[in-house]
């Protein structure tokens, strides 16, 4: 790790010859650093993660969140702070608990000027976020920049922009029906390659919630042209035996499209009972961000070949890694020993309060930075690409993005597959689409 | 009308005729509501779904013949049978993959050396000290083994790594129809085929089987006829866990992956053909696994589940459990039941009030001290410690072990949401302010009727029966009740804070110039609605009603005898137990702030039942005891987040390990040793040490006094008039 450190260091160091820049404007560098609010010393900016990670049966849930935030402070403290100060990082792990989480916020508002990607699971009350006051005493709210938001009540949380944009179009939550923007990029290209597709969609059974987060998707995908022929609900813990019946069904109606709305193992069940039964007319087994992992290689082998994976972000994975694409992604994979889906979340995450900071400290110089002054920001950032390790994203207006690299497993690897030049992504405005849906239990 | 629908139950053949009815006109009704319009029935979806569920049958037959053998010879259902399947999976993991033995030889090791090995060790061990403890504390033992052996594989195969053992024979197989069969799949079935047949005849055929089955009839009149009772009981143990291995290892296989809670949980879900075969006919049993293997397989192509009803097929074997002990025949009054070995002291009023006065104090001190995350912390504790309030009566008084409080806490905290925070609007009346204590009240009386409804199976079931019915009542809360629209629905529901003459309890206040942080008001008034709470509960304990629960929880038949009304009796206890859990439920929406329907599974409630009877099941300091001590668990790793330990096979946390389960388990398992529970025990020694000290005073005063040495001195009346109990005695079990 020190070694890779002292590399990073000089290719840092050969990226600011370049004129590329990470800290903040310069022009303050004379000034006198103050305590400008919570958490915001003279000295150091600290930040909070707050993440599930020591879950029974499913330790290190988040563990790639934490690592990623640690990371990008790391990376950004090697590279002269923010606004002139150094990053602290406080890990609060929130284990399996909502109280926890929620004591972590509590906890957060008063020691920390802001929460880099908080991954919490079973907590639906947000107010400790939103009260949350300021070093005057003032309810302005703690600054949130989460990777995962479950809830309705965080999606729409106005101090929280996840990195990530829910599809729900937070000013229709009390209507009738509510709006939902879905990127159907991939969808787009399936449909362009093989004509219209007839699909297999796999829902997760073991919560409403977790159900209705994947019926924008499909529903939106039915639209495009992948019919849905043949749906069914799967438990997070069910056997690969209980994926037998949906094999059995993709290959008694010559299905062409298969995708689980699960886990990355729930993939890996259904192509190998699918291989089991001798499923041959699928064209396109699909997955999203989630299979986006070693672990869908090293567990599936060769019954996950051809597995298509799509995802905002270069891919940062094994041989096919983009790294000499992105000076950024290379500062990623330098600093994160062991590099995932969440963990290059939570770095982008970092990387939009950087650059929320930044703007703050332009306006009003690096004794500017307090949590109103991030939240009034934040919001401007509206075409955020992590310095184009990630596919610009309207994160300040909580907008689902356009942009998605579609890979391929081939040979026990992640191949690009479109846009086919390294270092890009298909960024099409049509690439997104809205669908209304009832989801919503008021 | 309960009174004349148990008449009738029994005039029609004990009842079954109308579990029969009830169950084919629910049978009717779900197909008729809920049948797939879209889908189409052919050989070969008939093929498949059949192949599966007799894969499936199979392995929940093979895990519930293990609980049958144990059940069988030892008289102990073992909760922890999916736990221990789990552990031993992991352990073949560790011989065959981690160590590269040969598949057979790996088999070998652990089905034949490592299974038995643990199954006597646990027999020895733990289950050994049970043979004469209460049934609910046998329950707590195993349902702590079960927790401890999860939090324990998470601690040594931690599941940020991926482990599989592949599958036996590989991909090979052949095909039925248009279906492929693999070879490992099939063995699967042989395998539950063989090891029913080899049971039964272990069982019913052999001297040794006989003997296993004599030692749990009469251990005493066993050994008088040459069984070894000690022997054969190790022997049924491990056989039992050789058992739980193989079904591990088969659901291993399915999975794909290794995963401490996946194995458990699924092998919990055979309970239901356990009951099917009576926890005594092993073909029954290998039916009702099939039963549930293939009801599961088929409603997925028959059922059309969608919206509301999303969620409702992992509910399926809890209602199979359920149907399942419906069909049971009616139990008979019990004689004398097995006495605890300390009976209780039950305080005076007024030591109960300088008690409850005392905690009232902690509370305001500690509130005065703590931040805010510990406040919270804090109220938590007693908010979980007014749950396992509603337990004593229910379980620690008259012997009815409910799993099901977690879901009377969630049905008060549905009201209170209900209820209070839309605006106190009840049937568009608004009878009460938003957050006003009224709201309270209002969720503790909404659960009666749920109460109520969960004693109907209590009027005809007992002890083990009535358990595994309450805990397939609060499996299928979740999916078929709290997660509809109009109840938690996919949102969940905010919850008010309580108020009262315009003070928010949830508010920072300041008195006597100490300034109080948020949610310290909440603490303070969590404590002293527990305190009003426990003091009525002792009230109760010390009138005729609660005489009447002990009574029934002694003697049924004797208590029948006498004249006492036992359907009456269950009915008000189940009523009172409830409304106590409403009253915590709407408690916790407010301390959360909101509640929704993942807050009321079933497995967060098995510490109420696990803890209380730790701290002691019939005594109100019990259940604050196993408030404080379930919280302790995070307070400890909080404070000393570095502490590490060396258990032979690496290094870990020791409070990140207590805090995963290991420390709940461990306290449940420790209940094997002290059936009574800390406070109890504790209180017992402190009067035993203190009667000593005073025996040994009188003694030696004795010959200056004139009296003879050693006699007793005569209990003191209390000083509320009430005939002092006498000291805590050991029952002559």
């Amino acid at each position: 790790m020190k070694r890779a450190r002292w590399i990073a260091l000089a290719a840092v160091a050969a990226l600011a010859a370049g004129g590329l820049t990470v800290t903040a404007a310069g022009a303050q560098e004379d000034e006198a650093l103050e305590a400008t609010d919570k958490g915001v010393t003279a000295d150091t900016i600290s930040i909070t993660v707050v993440a599930a990670v020591d879950v029974p049966g499913a330790q290190g849930l988040f563990q790639g969140v934490v690592d990623g935030v640690e990371a990008w402070a790391e990376y950004t403290n090697d590279n002269g702070g923010l606004a002139g100060r150094d990053v602290e990082v406080n890990f609060f792990d929130s284990r399996l608990s909502g109280d926890e989480a929620r004591n972590a916020f509590i906890d957060a508002c008063e020691n920390s000027f802001a929460l880099i990607g908080t991954s919490v699971l079973f907590l639906n009350n947000f107010d400790d976020l939103t009260e949350c006051t300021d070093q005057a005493g003032e309810a302005v709210g703690l600054p949130d920049f989460p990777v995962v938001v479950t809830e309705v009540n965080h999606q729409c949380s106005p101090v929280s922009f996840a990195i990530n944009p829910p599809s729900l179009q937070c000013d229709t939550r009390d209507d009738p029906e509510q709006t939902y923007r879905v990127t159907t990029g991939p969808t787009q290209y399936y449909v362009n390659q093989n004509g219209d597709l007839e699909g297999a969609f796999l829902y997760p059974a073991d919560s409403a919630s977790a159900k209705n987060s994947q019926v924008p998707i499909f529903t939106a995908q039915g639209d495009q042209g992948i019919s849905m022929a043949y749906e069914q609900d799967v438990s997070a813990l069910a056997p690969q035996s209980d994926y037998t019946p949906v094999a059995a069904a993709i290959a008694q109606q010559n299905l062409t499209y298969a995708k689980s709305g699960l886990d990355y193992s729930s993939t890996v069940k259904l192509r190998k009972e699918a291989t089991l039964q001798s499923v041959t007319s699928v064209e396109v087994w699909d997955c999203s961000l989630q299979c986006y992992d070693t672990g869908l290689i090293e567990d599936g082998g060769a019954d996950v070949e051809d597995q298509y994976v799509y995802m905002n972000f270069l891919p940062f994975l094994g041989e096919n890694s983009e790294e000499n694409q992105n000076d950024m992604l290379g500062n990623f994979l330098e600093y994160v020993d062991e590099p995932d889906g969440f963990a290059i979340q939570a770095w982008a995450a970092g990387l939009f309060f950087r650059d929320a900071v930044n703007a703050v400290v332009e306006d009003g110089g690096n004794n500017a930075l307090t949590r109103t002054a991030v939240l009034e920001q934040a919001p401007n950032i509206t075409s955020f690409n992590a310095d184009g390790m990630m596919g610009k994203t309207n994160v300040g207006g909580r907008q689902a993005s356009p942009c998605f690299v579609l890979t391929q497993v081939q040979d026990g690897d992640f191949e690009r597959v479109t846009p086919k030049k390294d270092g890009k992504f298909n960024c099409k405005k049509s690439n997104v689409v809205e669908v209304e849906l009832d989801l919503i239990d008021e | 009308m309960v009174a004349g629908l148990e008449r009738v139950t029994r005039r029609v053949n004990g009842g079954r005729l109308l579990a029969s009815c009830a169950v084919a006109v629910f049978v009717v009704f779900v197909i008729v509501q809920f049948w797939a319009p879209n889908q189409t029935i052919d050989s070969n979806k008939i093929i498949v779904f059949l192949v599966v569920g007799v894969t499936l049958g199979s392995i929940y037959a093979v895990a519930a013949s293990g609980l049958v053998v144990t059940y069988t010879t030892s008289g102990i259902f073992n909760f922890a049978q999916g736990a221990i399947g789990m552990f031993l999976a992991f352990i073949y993991w560790e011989l065959k993959v981690n160590h590269g033995l040969p598949t057979l030889l790996a088999l070998f090791l652990t089905v034949l050396v490592a299974a038995p090995l643990m199954g006597a060790a646990i027999e020895v061990v733990l289950m050994r000290r049970l043979t004469n403890a209460p049934l609910v504390a046998q329950l707590v033992v195993t349902i702590g083994l079960m927790v401890a052996l999860i939090g324990l594989a998470d601690t040594i195969w931690p599941a940020n790594e991926t482990r599989t053992i592949g599958t036996f024979f590989g991909s090979e197989g052949f095909t039925i129809g248009q279906t492929f069969v693999p070879y490992f799949r099939v063995t699967t079935i042989v395998v539950g085929i063989l090891i029913a047949i080899f049971l039964r005849l272990l069982l019913y055929r052999t001297r040794l089987g006989v003997a296993m089955r004599a030692v749990v009839d009469n251990r005493d009149l066993a050994a008088l006829n040459g069984a070894r009772p000690a022997q054969v009981a190790m022997f049924s143990w491990a056989l039992g866990s050789a058992m739980a291995a193989i079904a591990g290892i088969f659901l291993a296989e399915e999975f794909g992956r290794l995963g401490s809670q996946e194995l458990t949980i699924f092998i919990v879900q055979a309970f239901a053909a356990a009951i099917i075969g009576r926890l005594r006919n092993l073909p029954m049993t290998l039916v009702g696994g099939l039963i549930i293997g293939l009801s599961l397989s088929f409603q997925r192509n028959f059922l059309d589940l969608g919206d509301r009803f999303t969620s409702a097929g992992v509910a399926i074997p809890a209602i199979i459990l359920f149907l399942a002990l419906l069909f049971l025949p009616e139990a008979r009054l019990e004689g004398r039941r097995i006495g605890r070995a300390i009976t209780p002291r039950v305080p005076s009023l007024r030591r109960a009030l300088f008690g409850f006065a005392v905690l009232f104090v902690v509370a305001f001190v500690v509130a005065g001290i703590l931040d805010r995350p510990d406040i919270r912390r804090a109220s938590l504790a007693i908010v979980t410690a007014m749950a396992m309030l509603s337990l004593v009566p229910l379980t620690g008084w008259s012997g009815q072990i409910s799993f099901a409080q977690i879901t009377f806490v969630g049905i008060g905290a549905w009201a209170y949401t209900e209820f209070s925070t839309a605006g106190g609007r009840m049937f568009n009346l608004e009878l009460y302010d938003p957050g006003s204590p009224w709201g309270l009240l209002v969720a503790a009386l909404a659960a009666i009727p749920i109460g109520l409804l969960m004693a109907l199976p209590a009027l005809r079931l007992q002890g083990l029966y009535l358990a595994l019915a309450s805990m397939a009542f609060a499996l299928m809360a979740p999916p078929l009740f709290f997660s509809q629209p109009e109840v938690f629905g996919n949102t969940g529901r905010d919850a008010a804070a309580v108020s009262l003459f315009g003070f928010e309890f949830g508010e920072p206040f300041e008195i006597f110039g100490i300034q109080f942080a948020r949610d310290a008001g909440f603490l303070l008034l969590a404590v002293g609605l527990f305190c009003i709470v426990g003091f009525a509960v002792v009230g109760l304990r010390r009138s005729g009603f609660g005489r009447r629960l002990i009574a029934m929880r002694d003697s049924p038949a004797a208590c029948a005898t006498l004249g006492v009304n036992l359907l009456a009796t269950k009915l008000a206890v189940f009523a009172v137990s409830a409304a106590i859990a409403g009253l915590a439920g709407a408690l916790l929406s407010v301390q959360r702030g909101a509640a929704q329907t993942t807050d009321f599974d079933m497995l967060l409630g098995l510490p109420y039942l696990l803890l209380l009877v730790v701290g002691g099941v019939a005594v109100v300091s019990g259940a604050l005891f196993g408030g404080i001590a379930l919280q302790s668990f995070t307070w400890l790793l909080i404070w000393f987040p570095n502490v590490t330990i060396n258990i032979g096979v690496g290094e870990f946390n020791l409070f990140a390990t207590l805090n995963r389960g290991v420390g709940a388990g461990l306290a449940g398992i420790g209940i094997g040793r002290q059936p009574d529970g800390v406070i109890p025990q504790v209180g017992h020694d402190v009067r035993e040490r203190r009667a000593k000290k005073e025996a040994a005073r009188a003694a030696a005063a004795a010959p200056a006094d004139g009296q003879r040495p050693g006699a007793s001195v005569p209990p003191a009346p209390s000083p509320d008039g009430a005939p002092a109990e006498a000291p805590a005695e050991r029952s002559p079990t």
